[in-house]
């Protein structure tokens, strides 16, 4: 069984979408993902973004993509963002997704 | 006895967590295994070959590749991260026209899929 991995991510969106192109390269080869976004970091989940440069990628198209690599675990803790698109989660939870998972990076 | 995987993110230059890992290799590479170093972010920027720091200081890719010599770990770096910043190798530097590669030979230019398999193989994946 492949192991799994947690992307944490705490800071706000970026005008190079490294921590979401790391989750998806990683669902791309099959690793079990999920992607929790805790306090600034909840910002990548807000609809419609653009791209932060020219000609980058959007998060909120990066986000919506991630269905189709198999990321189907998105959710935040957030006490100044909230947002139905995405599981709202107590800290409990989110200690329950970090504690699972066999592996924890951070952005 | 345990396998890890070291990936870095932070920036060389703007806080000590490259020495960290460093310390962090040194210290358990006698009873564990490091399978590699995966640079990602602005970490890439350790693999410049061209880093000329101030008189009586010694450059950080040098201290990268002594390290990794000592203990036989392998420094890969993503190829995407490091183009973005100007890191090439012979192929990439040809490839897109950028003049003289700059990667330390010590380092290897590498997709993400290879840190799939350090999620994998490895019993940690400890980040700096």
């Amino acid at each position: 069984m492949d192991k799994s991995i947690l992307i944490l991510v705490t800071q706000p969106p970026t005008p190079d979408c490294e921590a979401l192109e790391y989750a998806l390269a990683m669902a791309a080869f099959d690793i079990p993902v999920k992607l929790l976004f805790v306090g600034d970091g909840a910002y990548w989940l807000q609809q419609n973004q653009t791209a932060r440069k020219t000609g980058g990628k959007s998060p909120s198209k990066l986000l919506a993509a991630s269905s189709m690599y198999g990321i189907d675990d998105i959710g935040y803790v957030s006490d100044s963002y909230t947002t139905t698109d995405f599981q709202s989660l107590t800290q409990a939870e989110a200690s329950h997704w970090i504690n699972s998972s066999h592996h924890v990076v951070t952005f | 006895m345990a396998d890890f995987t070291l990936l870095i993110t932070t920036a060389p230059f703007t806080s000590d967590h490259h020495a960290l890992a460093m310390r962090f290799i040194r210290a358990s590479a006698e009873k564990h295994t490091i399978k590699r170093v995966f640079f990602y972010q602005d970490a890439v920027l350790a693999s410049n070959k061209q880093q000329q720091p101030p008189q009586g200081q010694s450059a950080l890719c040098n201290e990268w590749a002594i390290l990794a010599e000592q203990h036989g770990i392998n420094l890969s770096v993503c190829i995407a991260n490091s183009l973005r910043r100007g890191i090439t190798n012979t192929n990439e530097a040809a490839r897109y026209e950028l003049g003289e590669a700059n990667l330390h030979p010590a380092f290897e230019l590498v997709g993400l899929g290879e840190m799939t398999d350090a999620i994998n193989d490895s019993d940690r994946v400890v980040q700096f």
